[in-house]
């Protein structure tokens, strides 16, 4: 009797076309969102290499918000108006008190040390107001436009992972094979596989909670029928659960840090992440003073509301079911949590996707080149270009990105947006040069050398103008700097190796070294 | 100390249940153990049980190290990662030993 297929070789062919499409199309933009994804994991050791100024020794105790804070929002503001304001309290991993205040005439936003010294503009959005929101905007904020191609590519990539797996013909006897050997399109699509098939729960599980992030915002008609489109009342009934408008009467802010104390006596412990406050000075002021989520993995922040003007709870209540469970996977997705092993596996895993993305972009190139003979078509130029313009490329234009950060003169006006036009500018030089080159395929042997060289070149030029050279981060403590740069030599060592194998006598390759680190 | 330990041992019980499971594979048995031959069933009831095992162990470490929610996280991704170890340490065997039966070949002059 012959044995039936689990799963019939029709549903495999059907599955085949979404793969291919849903990863032709989208690959080039999964591969950035992977990637600034990966980097985002570290944003505020990124923060630290490229803010000079913030590299200080996590403090000791917690910080006054009479003493050390309120002088400051005093000072900020200069006699305007404070509308409100907000301060994130530092920690460990970002050791310095962020400000920010919305007055008279716009919103003003400062750095201060933790014992309350203003510290100098920071001069950069760095990887926590640049890589960041590029892994899950695009940066394009009007109408949430963004944030939907991205929820877009997210539900691609959970098309192409599930419809991966049913196409998979031998996925448990293939379970840890990886030819090195013998040809490349083989090795490529092992890698292609192992990645996918291996890393699966890590990629479905970031990809899901991905979406469930933006649920509100890309499924919206919930939030419609109740809230007539205000997604922002929508989140301050969910998760911050208080607003009042102005009462017009004056009326002295109560002292903030015994409403600290308070809220810490309420939550049985834990420490303080930010704190606002609303309509300082005015009769109806009020105070939300949320929890640190170090120790846990949702990003439930347990605000308390205080009356601003007598001190006294005005709310302080427990998550909705649902919104718990949102909140405990957006953590999961968001890795808010102090957990360094935790840290780094996410971080690898992330690269992992780069490596299943880039392999399968790889895999189409091999075999499309493999049945059209030596002449490419158009089709297969401007994948092959993408393909090279958003692995090499993407990183070519972060390297530069942090290479300017350290080159630019601290003073130089409106410093942060040279530093934006620098990655975009080599990502666009580096699109246009793989378009231009990418017949007998992409350029990847100059574009991964360039990679190396760039690298190298953000450690030295780090070491030139702050004196942190690696030794000296590390003999200071400064572990976010000593862990950038380390990582930035570990790139240029895999880039060179790559380009250096790249530059062998062909044998029909195509970096798949590429596929692996970028 | 004890939690960096703890999290070695989570780390290679994960590597070494992986890598039962992978020689109760036909290919991978055939290349590095037996060529002729592929595994018995007995044999490979009884990587599958070892493996499982350690998994089970490494579980047990990892939630006792970090607590339920954590310990479940970490060890998911690190089975991932002890999984990719093995698929690494498989391709280098592999490769070592073809490579050394060519150069035979190659020195018996066929």
């Amino acid at each position: 009797m012959k044995k039936t297929p689990f799963i019939k070789p029709a549903l495999r062919l059907a599955m085949l076309w979404p793969h291919t499409w849903a990863g032709v199309t989208l690959g080039g933009m999964l591969m950035v969102i992977f990637f600034m994804g990966s980097l985002s994991v570290f944003a505020p050791e990124i923060d630290r290499w490229m803010m000079p100024s913030t590299r200080l020794a996590a403090p000791e105790g917690p910080v006054s918000l009479d003493q050390a804070v309120r002088p400051l929002v005093d000072r900020l503001s200069a006699g305007r108006t404070v509308q409100g304001w907000f301060v994130r309290l530092p920690e460990e991993r970002n050791p310095v008190l962020t400000l920010r205040l919305r007055a008279e005439g716009g919103v003003i936003d400062g750095v201060a040390s933790a014992d309350g010294a203003m510290l100098p503009p920071v001069g950069t959005l760095g990887a926590s107001s640049f890589f960041y929101p590029l892994h899950y905007s695009l940066h394009l904020r009007m109408g949430f436009i963004g944030i939907w191609i991205v929820s877009f590519a997210t539900v691609a990539m959970l098309v192409g992972l599930i419809s991966g797996v049913i196409i998979h013909a031998r996925i448990f006897k293939d379970f840890f094979t990886f030819r090195s050997w013998g040809q490349t399109r083989r090795s490529v699509l092992d890698l292609h596989n192992l990645t996918g098939v291996l890393a699966l729960p890590f990629h479905l599980m970031i990809s899901f909670t991905g979406v469930v992030i933006i649920a509100p915002i890309v499924l919206p008609s919930g939030v419609n029928a109740l809230y007539g489109g205000g997604i922002e009342g929508f989140y301050n009934d969910a998760i911050g659960g208080f607003d009042r408008p102005r009462a017009g009467a004056a009326a002295p802010l109560a002292p903030l840090d015994p409403m600290v104390a308070e809220a810490r006596r309420l939550w049985g412990g834990g420490k303080v992440g930010y704190v606002q406050v609303l309509h300082p000075g005015d009769a109806a002021a009020y105070v939300r003073v949320s929890r640190s989520t170090e120790d846990r993995i949702s990003l439930n922040n347990e605000p308390v509301v205080f009356d601003g003007v007598t001190g006294a709870v005005v709310k302080h209540a427990p998550l909705g079911p649902v919104v718990a469970a949102q909140r405990f996977l957006s953590g999961l997705h968001i890795v808010a949590f102090h957990h360094w092993s935790l840290r780094w596996l996410y971080f690898l895993l992330g690269l992992s996707g780069c490596a299943l993305i880039g392999s399968g972009l790889l895999c189409w190139l091999e075999k499309r080149r493999a049945a059209h003979g030596v002449r490419a078509g158009v089709g297969w130029r401007v994948v092959a270009a993408m393909s090279c313009a958003t692995t090499v490329g993407l990183l070519l234009a972060t390297l530069a990105m942090m290479a300017a950060n350290r080159a630019l003169p601290a003073d130089a006006p409106s410093r942060a947006m040279m530093e934006v036009a620098v990655f975009f500018g080599v990502w666009i030089a580096s699109a246009i040069h793989a378009g231009a080159r990418s017949a007998g395929g992409p350029p990847w042997r100059s574009q991964t050398g360039a990679a190396a060289g760039l690298a190298v070149a953000c450690v030295a030029l780090n070491g030139l103008t702050t004196g942190d050279h690696p030794f000296q981060a590390l003999a200071d403590g400064k572990m976010a700097v000593f862990g950038v740069d380390s990582v930035l030599l570990l790139t240029a060592a895999l880039a060179f190796a790559a380009a250096l194998r790249l530059g062998r006598p062909a044998k029909g390759r195509v970096g798949v070294e590429e596929a692996k680190h970028a | 100390m004890r939690d960096a330990l703890t999290l070695l041992a989570v780390f290679a019980l994960l590597y070494l249940g992986c890598a039962a499971l992978a020689m109760t594979l036909d290919r991978h048995w055939r290349d590095l153990v037996d060529r002729r031959n592929g595994p018995l069933r007995r044999t490979v009831q009884r990587l599958r049980l070892s493996g499982a095992v350690c998994a089970a162990a490494a579980l047990g470490l990892a939630i006792q190290r970090d607590g339920g929610a954590f310990g479940l996280l970490l060890w998911c991704l690190a089975l991932t990662v002890g999984a990719f170890a093995v698929s690494a340490t498989l391709t280098w065997r592999t490769a070592q030993l073809r490579g050394v039966q060519l150069r035979g070949a190659q020195l018996r002059g066929d």
